[in-house]
């Protein structure tokens, strides 16, 4: 069972500024356990970020969750371009072995155009991880804007 | 000859990738074939060198000694005999340079193109930095108007013994090949500008050797901000703590005692050619984050 940090906020009322956090004990024992739960959760999701075996397969599983959270249709170009990586075949043994893993999902629509998605459905801990990416992580494409505008906001 | 052509095309257009092990031991093993190709070839030219100055030795009077007078050196062809004799030892001091830059700086060109293609995906442009190449000029001109100036005191000191030859030539590389290697050593590096006094630089070492264990980094990089502030300033400063412990920045560079001893903070990133754009995005966006901070504080006082 995997719980999402929208939950835990709604179920304790964590975002309502007007009511104050009261807690009993019974709760309060919930409220660590669930606490714990997720802490446990993102604990598994480093786990499985620092097993795999290259460093370019963690790092298209961030872009995935990233562009999940605000595109349908992602394909392999989208994941590239996110990560500001000059060349595909970089990436290509990552994918193999995401795919192998069972960590993505790949839908061949044609020869060249694939269908990527997370595999949610066998590990249920990313969709916390998705979550947490897709709010907090800062891509390279938009640290490269970031960085970018702030070089020719100095020129002027 | 046009098998040769593809071959040189097919030898030019080999991109070094480091994306798994395989490809990493083939590109270490292309920069390290390249590495002693360059060092060969520049060791045939100073030994080809070698053997022209010690022939034209022969050829051109030395004043008193072999038969030449000194009225021989004021005369144009002299002259000339003299600055081709002192171009060949330069041309050799030159060679020496180079291949000594070659053995310390681990200036392996493949492996600048590479940074320098990753360094333009990110949208900046880099510049090599070569104090040691300038330096060297300098203090061979230098030695130049010092022979011209003093030349007669040079033959005279020859015609004592010629083991001053000996002694000169040791002062003259020690001074003007030697010195520009160490110094280039500090200096020489890739800088990135972002900004006027914001960049960084990035410094990069290369285990060639076969011996070394697999397991070991082959390749790692070193990155330095510019400097931030004086290690005084207790606000600056504390500003800068929090920034680069948040980031898990190390807290020395390559040369622990040079960052313990400066009196300004740097911001340091280490890194493998493989997440060498993140972590110089990173710092990248630290130096904006440092920047905007500092401008802020400034605009409230």
């Amino acid at each position: 069972m995997t719980f999402l940090i929208k939950e835990f906020l709604r179920k304790y009322k964590l975002d309502d500024m007007e009511q104050t956090l009261t807690l009993k004990p019974s709760e309060k024992i919930e409220f660590l356990s669930d606490l714990n739960n997720l802490m446990s959760i993102i604990n598994r999701i480093f786990d499985k970020l620092c097993n795999i075996s290259s460093l370019r397969g963690g790092q298209i599983l961030m872009a995935l969750a990233k562009l999940e959270s605000f595109e349908e249709v992602i394909n392999k170009a989208d994941v590239q371009r996110c990560l500001n990586i000059d060349r595909r075949e970089k990436l290509y043994h990552a994918f193999d072995y995401l795919k192998e893993q069972n960590y993505i999902k790949i839908i061949k629509k044609s020869p060249k155009f694939h269908i990527l998605k997370i595999n949610e459905k066998d590990n249920p801990d990313l969709i916390l991880f998705r979550e947490l990416v897709g709010k907090y992580w800062i891509s390279p494409e938009e640290g490269k804007k970031k960085a970018m505008k702030w070089k020719e906001l100095k020129k002027k | 000859m046009e098998r040769i052509k593809k071959k040189m095309k097919k030898k030019n257009n080999f991109n070094l990738n480091f994306e798994n092990d395989e490809l990493e031991q083939q590109s270490i093993k292309r920069i390290r074939e390249d590495f002693f190709n360059t060092i060969l070839s520049r060791i045939f030219v100073i030994i080809s060198l070698v053997l022209y100055s010690i022939i034209s030795f022969y050829l051109f009077p030395v004043p008193n000694s072999k038969g030449g007078s000194l009225e021989d050196t004021y005369s144009i062809t002299g002259f000339l005999n003299f600055t081709i004799v002192w171009f060949i030892i330069v041309v050799l001091g030159y060679f020496l340079f180079y291949i000594l830059k070659l053995v310390f700086y681990k200036n392996r060109k493949q492996f600048v193109v590479y940074l320098e293609k990753e360094i333009l995906m990110l949208g900046f442009k880099n510049r090599v930095l070569k104090v040691g190449l300038k330096y060297f000029i300098f203090t061979n001109i230098i030695f130049y108007l010092i022979v011209v100036l003093f030349k007669d005191q040079l033959y005279t000191l020859i015609n004592i013994n010629l083991l001053y030859i000996l002694f000169f030539f040791i002062i003259y590389v020690v001074i003007a090949v030697v010195t520009p290697v160490i110094l280039g050593s500090y200096q020489n590096k890739i800088k990135i500008l972002l900004k006027r006094r914001i960049f960084i630089k990035i410094d990069f070492k290369i285990k060639t050797a076969k011996s070394y264990n697999d397991l070991i980094n082959k390749i790692y990089l070193h990155l330095r901000s510019n400097r931030l502030c004086l290690k005084f300033n207790r606000s600056k400063s504390n500003l800068f703590f929090k920034i680069s412990k948040r980031n898990w920045l190390p807290k020395s560079g390559k040369f622990k005692s040079f960052s313990k001893f400066t009196p300004y903070h740097h911001f340091f990133e280490f890194s493998t050619p493989i997440n060498f754009q993140n972590k110089l995005l990173n710092l990248v966006l630290l130096l904006r984050e440092w920047d905007k901070k500092i401008q802020k504080n400034c605009q409230s006082l």
